[in-house]
């Protein structure tokens, strides 16, 4: 006890608690915890429901790009573009409704009630950002199989030139999203968008086809634990603030 | 068994985990409202609140800090409320003096010295108390002790100052 140090602090002892007392507050909380039963709810509830939640514009992208990889596929084919070309610059548009999913909570101003629900709002959160990213790996993954039937090349090639823009794009309107406010932060995931489109009209995708496999590999692992550390630190926050307000 | 197990264990329902978890911490959470109250019945009453509370919110504990912080802002926030509408006891508990000495003229000189301390320690602003009985009696960290009473480490530290400073001085001119 630091207490023992201060000639100025009083140095007195709490005597032990009255043993009768200690015995009705642990019968109390017992009481009071058979009221408080564990929701015995299965985890795929949750999941179904976070997906019925997920936006038409989510869903319509996603069907978008892979309608896109489908037409170049069969116009394209045989014109001299790479598929992976095609692919640098076709993945970018995933994400275009997807991110400000990780921003909706604080847009509408729903954080307060989420958290009073039966789940807490980082694991919803979690859930959500889960089941965007399935839907997104599942377009590109269609979209490079696609364009890999069509292309005869490679699919885990095509996926990782699909995966490496994607991530890049993702991770950086999600920092803006945990550094700005919110109307700031999802003008800032316009502005990178903005910026990928103009950079895909470019010879640009070309250029980044010339950098070698072993560097777009470990560009994928360091993209995806920076998105992942990302996303960690968002819901956490988001927790963070909700639990002390 | 760890404090994460015991939790687990609690939101499932478990009751021999509560009152684990309730043997633990009772003591210490006793001690921290009894110093906050200054009466020994309030604070069995709090401590009794302070744990019910904690059934209560269970869920919203998400491991990202020690339980026992969590505890004890729970056990911070319910003193608040209660001393917000009580006065402070006037006259502590005598049960409270753990003379050491043998003499009995010691023990009563030491009682005398304590009650004088502790009506200045009770006369500091509430934050400044509840501060100082983090830092000097439960042992809390400076950054812990900030965010049990939810504030910036440069005021906890600031509160932790300023009401030792007022404490020293009555003591150094009484001597």
């Amino acid at each position: 006890m630091r207490h023992k140090y201060l000639p100025y602090l009083p140095q007195e002892d709490i005597p032990a608690p009255d043993p009768r007392r200690k015995a009705q507050t642990i019968q109390r909380c017992k009481a009071h915890l058979s009221r408080y039963a564990p929701d015995k709810s299965p985890f795929r509830a949750l999941f179904r429901s976070q997906l019925s939640y997920q936006s038409a514009l989510v869903w319509g992208s996603q069907a978008l790009v892979l309608l896109i990889a489908i037409v170049t596929g069969i116009l394209l084919s045989h014109s001299g573009i790479a598929a992976g070309e095609i692919l640098i610059r076709l993945s970018p548009l995933c994400c275009l409704f997807t991110v400000p999913q990780m921003a909706a909570s604080p847009l509408y101003q729903m954080g307060e009630l989420e958290a009073s629900c039966k789940y807490n709002s980082g694991t919803v959160l979690l859930v959500r950002v889960a089941e965007t990213g399935l839907l997104n790996l599942l377009a590109l993954s269609c979209s490079a199989g696609v364009l890999a039937g069509s292309f005869h090349s490679n699919f885990f090639v095509l996926l990782l030139y699909a995966l490496v823009p994607f991530n890049a794009v993702n991770l950086l309107s999600l920092t803006c999203i945990r550094l700005l406010r919110v109307r700031f932060a999802l003008a800032g995931h316009g502005a990178i968008l903005l910026v990928a489109l103009i950079l895909s009209l470019t010879d640009f995708p070309k250029l980044l086809l010339e950098v070698h496999l072993v560097t777009w590999a470990t560009l994928l692992i360091a993209t995806t634990a920076a998105l992942v550390l990302q996303t960690r630190s968002i819901i956490q926050h988001k927790e963070e603030l909700l639990q002390w307000s | 068994m760890a404090d994460m197990q015991l939790i687990h264990l609690t939101r499932q329902g478990d009751k021999a985990a509560l009152e684990a978890l309730i043997e633990r911490y009772y003591d210490g959470i006793y001690a921290y409202c009894c110093r906050r109250t200054g009466n020994a019945e309030a604070g069995a009453d709090l401590t009794q609140d302070v744990f019910l509370k904690l059934v209560q919110s269970m869920e919203c504990y998400r491991f990202t800090g020690k339980f026992r912080n969590f505890l004890f802002t729970i056990a911070v926030n319910t003193c608040r409320d209660y001393l917000r509408t009580q006065k402070p006891a006037v006259e502590f508990d005598e049960a409270w003096q753990a003379p050491e000495a043998q003499d009995p003229g010691a023990v009563l000189e030491r009682q005398e010295q304590n009650a004088v301390l502790r009506r200045r320690l009770d006369a500091l602003p509430g934050v400044q108390r509840e501060a100082l009985i983090l830092y000097y009696y439960h042992n809390f960290k400076l950054r812990e002790v900030a965010a049990i009473t939810g504030v910036p480490l440069a005021t906890a530290k600031s509160r932790i100052r300023q009401g030792l400073s007022k404490l020293r001085r009555q003591y150094e001119q009484e001597v």
